[in-house]
């Protein structure tokens, strides 16, 4: 029995969980390689078109192991909060891939809710009985992968850099290089350092998230609308940058929002979508420093926020 | 006798003239531009001398002008290019199963069965791989578009570009002339990419069978044929009249609207080249809606109204006709 | 106070009995119209959905004629529509509106209390008795029924009837007459005179038309102005049209959840494809088109708005439900750039691979 485990959403996020888990129970499985042209064109070809492309290259992700392993890992994580969802499309994950992608081995169906330990062992144990594992040794696993989980950090915060920016956005349109073209680098090479919202408080972000009229149900809405309002509102970084997949519905809300309340802080849009290069996103970046720059230099007050769907 | 088929598309518009055997007699190629009822005025007065209007036994429109041509011209059937199209690659080959179609200002596919249509899909986002976008960047290269294809196939090599968005592929195009690549090479990679967005936008998730008949006016590209059969596997048909296959689509469907009525043809004449008509557009205030309500008129005479969602303006016109 | 509300279907019919009874200032915004669609597609982001920017034009046009109070429904989630009222407060108050919103929420959210004293905000305006009130609330509903019945059934005769054009007329007609009514006893007899008229309409029994159910997204399906009018298209082409989500079934569903017994037939018969909850009404879809499936139905017409997210689910899956069970459906994504002449296109050649497919599977078109 070899276990696929598909390197799109939110894998980066539950890697160390996964692979500890696995060895533990001594399966043997295999990670797709890096999103690259190939994965990203065979997620083009399958997925429908409306989907974004973080969805579209998990299709590439799945299709490029399917025929090489037994049971593939596609979660449906319904939630990771108590009372707030990913996204429909994450509820909906399985249907899509087992719909779209033909000729699929076995795949994992049942919802994820990762709030509850509880909830979680449960799927976990599902997930055990297909691969013959009783609960013990699942229960097993469960806490020794939970314990390599809980250690890594996640997220960075650069330090020595003359400018500093908050780059939000949904984790896997950051965590993955290729889709982002990795930006982290452009931007440190521009002498920007760059963190992410898991170096705001939850405290912070809260109290921004609580003068909303409504309790945001997204988990990713919550992070990135406090952490951008937080921020911006107290000054603490030079620029906020936020990472979009084109056609994103939670983005098309929330940018907007923290637009209308961030008013003149330099906020850059940058949106994604399959069109491949980067010319357009240098120039862009290259761009958006100068007026960080120029902003520091002359205290002035400019034009702040810009939205650019890129491609070359 | 003769059947007449009319397709009114964006770009153009064909006329073409079947003989009794159904073969093709006499074709009229013109350029809409955005003015369907002059060229077929046009298109009229060229044929009005070699034909008499009672050798024509039926008559038919298609494309998205079909609508206002069939009240100035009389068409015996009226309907849309897909169903147009199906029939006319059906008739040259029964063995058809899959239709590209190409044109102006807009590409589809349709999948058919035995020679019933099973299956149909159109572009849904934008321009991008239409014969529009193609005149375009061959202006742009300084290439002839006739050339188009041939200049694609010198090319060793294809440049990879983005396809699927009009303005990003041409963004992308200049990129990489800039960069100093070979026009050839340019060529084919934006006959490739176009190919793919193709398949993978109108054709995704379509089971796409050999024989594969490819129409329209992009078919005349043969580096986009070569680009089709590369990624298919298999080889791709043009017929002899790719780019008048829906206007012969409308003769026919037309012969068979009248065969099957066993009426006379309600074609009336090809004088209409010499007469004056005017399109006027009003808003209906009967009601919320207010339609747009747009009214043909023959000199004085109205021929024919469109528009109205109740259909009060609509019918009076049908009565009229009638 | 003066208040107003989005567009939804025949809901305006019933706000209209409602705020009539109760003796409710209101404006209702002008029937959903292009120049809706324009105000709203400007000052919404370019990438929210359709019902988005259709429902800030109804506002913006209804502000200018008075009205300062807005009420929505809301939702917890995951689709957008939950969303909404946050970021329409946020646009119109970027746009100077001084605009009230109340936005009736699911309860299990907000509390029973806090939703209580948001409809209280809303009765407390009106004087008359509470007895008085609830009639209001009555007619409403039986008003929103009756309606939505004779829609029903009309789009269904329409593929019957003897007379072209005769259940299309009523429709309308029916529409009117009871929207230039402002007494709410003599609104509803007018309904109930309509639904009676409907039943007379001569129609052909043996016909056997041309039967196309429409599914999909909740709001493209009931505003017709967001799709197009699809439905008085296919009643021109004599097509007998059936769908099932209405702001009635609305109603149903939503009453019913609280015992999780809403739309159980449609729940069950997706249970096939799609066992778990997507989010909006997905699995409504599915289900629908698996049930027009059993009834015979000729195609299925799956609508939605682009980049609805949970319809791009259901679209994965319909694709297999069309190959398994050998039914036609066609999906038509709608935005404020739909062309009216490529949609005629589908429509049409859509209709004719269900006729042709229905004359004969096995002769070729010669």
């Amino acid at each position: 029995m070899i276990v696929g485990l598909p390197k799109g959403l939110l894998f980066h996020q539950y890697e160390k969980f996964i692979t500890e888990f696995l060895k533990v129970l001594q399966i043997d499985y295999i990670i797709s390689k890096d999103t690259n042209k190939d994965i990203l064109n065979l997620g083009v070809k399958y997925c429908v078109d409306e989907a974004c492309l973080p969805i579209k290259i998990f299709h590439g992700h799945v299709a490029s192991i399917k025929d090489r392993c037994d049971l593939v890992i596609v979660p449906r994580i319904v939630s990771v909060h108590e009372k707030e969802f990913i996204c429909p499309k994450f509820n909906g994950l399985p249907e899509m891939i087992l719909h779209n992608i033909p000729n699929m081995p076995a795949i994992t169906t049942k919802p994820l809710y990762l709030y509850s330990e509880k909830k979680t062992l449960a799927w976990l144990e599902d997930f055990g009985s297909m691969l013959n594992k009783n609960k013990n040794q699942v229960r097993e696993a469960y806490i020794r992968g939970k314990e390599i989980y809980d250690r890594q950090k996640l997220g960075y915060n650069d330090k020595r850099y003359r400018r500093r920016v908050l780059l939000v956005g949904h984790p896997y349109n950051i965590d993955d290089i290729y889709m982002n073209m990795n930006i982290k680098k452009k931007l440190n090479d521009l002498g920007v350092g760059v963190m992410t919202h898991h170096y705001v408080r939850d405290k912070d972000k809260q109290k921004e998230v609580d003068k909303l009229y409504k309790r945001p149900f997204w988990t990713f809405a919550r992070h990135t609308y406090g952490s951008c309002v937080y921020l911006g509102r107290t000054q603490q970084v030079d620029g906020i940058i936020y990472l979009s997949s084109f056609n994103c519905g939670i983005d098309s809300i929330f940018i907007q929002l923290i637009k209308n309340e961030l008013k003149d802080f330099p906020l850059l849009v940058v949106k994604i979508d399959e069109h491949t290069g980067e010319a357009g996103l240098n120039t862009r970046l290259e761009a958006y420093t100068d007026m960080l720059e120029r902003k520091k230099k002359n205290g002035s007050n400019f034009p702040a926020s810009r939205e650019h769907l890129y491609s070359m | 006798m003769y059947y007449l088929g009319v397709d009114v598309g964006s770009v153009s518009t064909d006329i073409v003239v079947l003989d009794e055997k159904l073969n093709v007699y006499d074709q009229v190629y013109l350029r809409t531009k955005g003015r369907p009822i002059e060229a077929i005025q046009r298109g009229f007065k060229q044929l009005k001398n070699k034909y008499k209007d009672k050798e024509v036994r039926a008559i038919g429109t298609t494309g998205s002008g079909r609508g206002i041509t069939s009240f100035i011209l009389g068409a015996d059937c009226v309907k849309n290019e897909i169903t147009a199209h199906a029939m006319a690659g059906v008739y040259y080959d029964k063995e058809v199963k899959t239709i590209f179609e190409i044109g102006g200002q807009d590409s589809k596919i349709i999948l058919l069965n035995q020679g019933v249509v099973t299956d149909f899909a159109m572009n849904t986002v934008c321009a991008a791989g239409t014969g529009s976008f193609l005149d375009r960047q061959a202006e742009r290269l300084g290439i002839p578009i006739e050339e188009f294809g041939n200049y694609a196939l010198k090319s060793k090599l294809a440049v990879r570009i983005a396809g699927r968005c009009a303005v990003f592929a041409e963004s992308d195009m200049i990129h990489k002339q800039q960069l100093g690549y070979d026009s050839a090479d340019i060529i084919k990679g934006l006959c490739e990419a176009l190919a793919r967005n193709y398949l993978n936008n109108v054709g995704k998730g379509k089971d796409i069978q050999p024989k594969v008949f490819f129409q329209g006016g992009v078919a005349a590209n043969i580096g986009i044929k070569e680009a089709f059969e590369k990624i298919l596997g298999f080889e791709i048909f043009v017929p002899k009249y790719y780019n008048v296959m829906g206007a012969i689509g409308a003769a026919l469907l037309a012969k068979e609207t009248v065969e099957s009525k066993r009426c006379k043809t309600n074609f009336k004449g090809f004088d209409i080249s010499d007469h004056v008509f005017i399109t006027n557009s009003f808003q209906c205030k009967d009601c919320p809606n207010e339609c747009e309500v747009v009214r043909i008129l023959d000199g004085e005479v109205e021929i024919g109204c469109f528009g109205d969602r109740c259909g009060k303006w609509n019918q009076k016109s049908h009565i009229k006709s009638s | 106070m003066v208040v107003t509300f989005p567009h939804l279907g025949n809901t305006y019919i019933a706000c209209k009995i409602m705020f009539d009874s109760l003796g409710i200032d209101y404006v209702i915004p002008p029937l959903s119209n292009k120049e809706a669609l324009r105000i709203g597609a400007f000052h919404s982001p370019d990438e929210i959905c359709l019902p988005f920017k259709i429902m800030i034009g109804n506002y913006i046009q209804s502000i200018e004629k008075g009205a300062d109070t807005v009420i929505i429904v809301g939702s917890c989630g995951p689709c957008r529509l939950g969303e909404y009222c946050e970021l329409q407060m946020s646009v119109l108050k970027n746009l100077g509106y001084q605009v009230k919103f109340i936005v009736v929420d699911y309860p299990g959210e907000i509390g029973i209390k806090e939703l209580a004293s948001r409809i209280g905000y809303i009765s407390n305006q009106s004087h008359k008795k509470k007895i008085e009130k609830l009639r209001a609330l009555y007619r409403a509903v039986k008003a929103i029924r009756l309606m939505d019945y004779i829609e029903q059934s009309a789009r269904m005769i329409a593929g019957y009837e003897i007379n072209r054009g005769e259940c299309k007329r009523l429709l309308l007609q029916c529409r009117d007459r009871v929207f230039n009514e402002s007494d709410p006893s003599k609104a509803l007899k007018i309904l109930k005179s309509y639904k009676a008229k409907l039943s007379k309409i001569p129609i052909d029994k043996k016909r056997k038309p041309l039967k196309i159910a429409i599914v999909g997204e909740i709001y493209t399906n009931i505003e017709s102005f967001a799709n197009h009018f699809i439905e008085d298209t296919l009643m021109d082409y004599g097509i007998a049209t059936y769908k099932s989500l209405s702001p009635s079934w609305w109603l149903k569903y939503t009453g019913l959840k609280v015992l999780k017994l809403h739309a159980v037939r449609a729940r069950l018969a997706a249970k096939q494809y799609l066992k778990y909850e997507v989010g909006a009404y997905a699995k409504e879809t599915v289900g629908e088109a698996v049930l027009a499936y059993e009834r015979g139905y000729d195609g299925i017409i799956h609508l939605l708005p682009v980049g609805c997210m949970p319809e791009i689910v259901s679209k994965s899956i319909l694709t297999s439900i069309a190959k398994e069970k050998d039914i036609p459906i066609m999906t038509l994504l709608f935005d404020e750039m739909t062309g009216e002449a490529g949609y005629l296109t589908r429509i049409e050649a859509f209709i004719d691979l269900l006729e042709r497919r229905r004359r004969d599977h096995v002769l070729s078109w010669r």
